[in-house]
């Protein structure tokens, strides 16, 4: 239980800094990848940078993420989808948070489409697609 | 130029990548876990549908190790047909089983974080004083796909273009783009350069066209 409760709380630390980042704003997140504004590009790249550090230091027995099948065509669908709505998962859950409503449709879609995956993947695909957080 | 460029209600470019590069080493530190949603919201949609496995995934996750060992054991023994005593021997330190704790996250953990970046963005919006309920994403959005009924399909289609890419690709934002590519794996580097790349397509196209 307390386990969870700390997962938890990473969860609500990462809700807000999305937000406080303003990645949970539609104008903001196009005007990044309209290449309007470079604060949001930044901000990820400054963020890989820090976080890189730290895995330096801490070495680690962290899953590896090796290239399959599924890497190219499902991060292109998965742009095309971010760029159509504005919301990667996190950023979806953080809008629903900030009483955007809209976000509840690109959740509900969100969710469709990794049942989708479910089904499709079983029937058609064989390679093994890791997984964001196990 | 870049300092100019800050949104007023957002943290500049250098601390919103402090705090979030920071909240993924802290999470790293404390949790043993790489930061990371779409697996989560996967395990969240999986407890939805299944809750029974959900429930027996629990017991296995806070297990005693030494016992989860013994019961791993018991069963290998049967599967091959050994008497179990057999089994025991220097090489069966019980290791299986705390490897097999260590970082695996519950699926009502996994629903919790879910539910917890959902509160955490209220949270964020209120400390900025501009939680509002709000139906639209505002005029860009209409502009390119109107309002009402359209703006509504362009979302669920999007989304379901986010909930199956991000499935496909193992991964998001958070746990290629950020977990992966700060520890050089090459299959997050591929992805992320690859959605960020498609995303910056698509916007381009969609105002190309509009």
């Amino acid at each position: 239980m307390r386990r969870d409760l700390r997962v938890a709380a990473f969860g609500l630390a990462l809700g807000y800094v999305l937000s406080w980042m303003g990645f949970g704003d539609y104008d903001e997140v196009i005007a990044m990848f309209a290449l309007q504004s470079p604060r949001l590009w930044l901000a990820f790249a400054l963020s890989v940078v820090v976080a890189g550090i730290g895995f330096r230091y801490q070495h680690t027995s962290a899953p590896r993420r090796p290239l399959h099948k599924g890497i190219v065509p499902g991060s292109i669908l998965f742009g095309v989808g971010w760029a159509i709505t504005g919301v990667c998962p996190g950023s979806a859950l953080t809008q629903l948070g900030e009483g955007q409503l809209p976000a509840l449709v690109s959740l509900f879609g969100t969710f469709l489409g990794a049942w989708l995956y479910g089904v499709v993947h079983k029937r058609y695909f064989r390679w093994d697609p890791g997984s964001c957080a196990m | 130029m870049l300092l100019a460029n800050v949104a007023e209600p957002y943290l500049n470019w250098w601390m919103a990548g402090l705090a979030l590069g920071g909240l993924a080493i802290a999470q790293w530190l404390i949790e043993r876990r790489t930061l990371g949603v779409s697996g989560f919201v996967d395990r969240t949609l999986r407890g939805l549908l299944k809750p029974r496995v959900s429930q027996q995934e629990h017991r296995m996750v806070h297990a005693d190790p030494a016992e989860l060992h013994a019961a791993l054991l018991a069963a290998t023994a049967e599967e091959m047909g050994v008497p179990v005593e057999r089994m025991s021997g220097r090489r069966s330190q019980p290791v299986a089983a705390p490897a097999l704790a260590r970082g695996l996250v519950t699926t009502r953990a996994a629903m919790l974080y879910v539910a917890a970046i959902v509160v955490g963005g209220g949270l964020g919006a209120l400390h900025r004083g501009s939680w509002s309920i709000t139906t639209d994403l505002g005029p860009q959005f209409a502009a390119l796909w109107g309002e009402g009924p359209p703006a509504a399909l362009a979302l669920l289609f999007g989304g379901v273009l986010v909930g199956f890419g991000t499935r496909m690709a193992g991964g998001c934002t958070s746990g290629h783009g950020l977990s992966g590519c700060s520890r050089f794996q090459i299959g997050s580097l591929v992805s992320t350069a690859t959605f960020m790349a498609a995303a910056v397509a698509m916007t381009f196209l969609l105002r190309g066209l509009g």
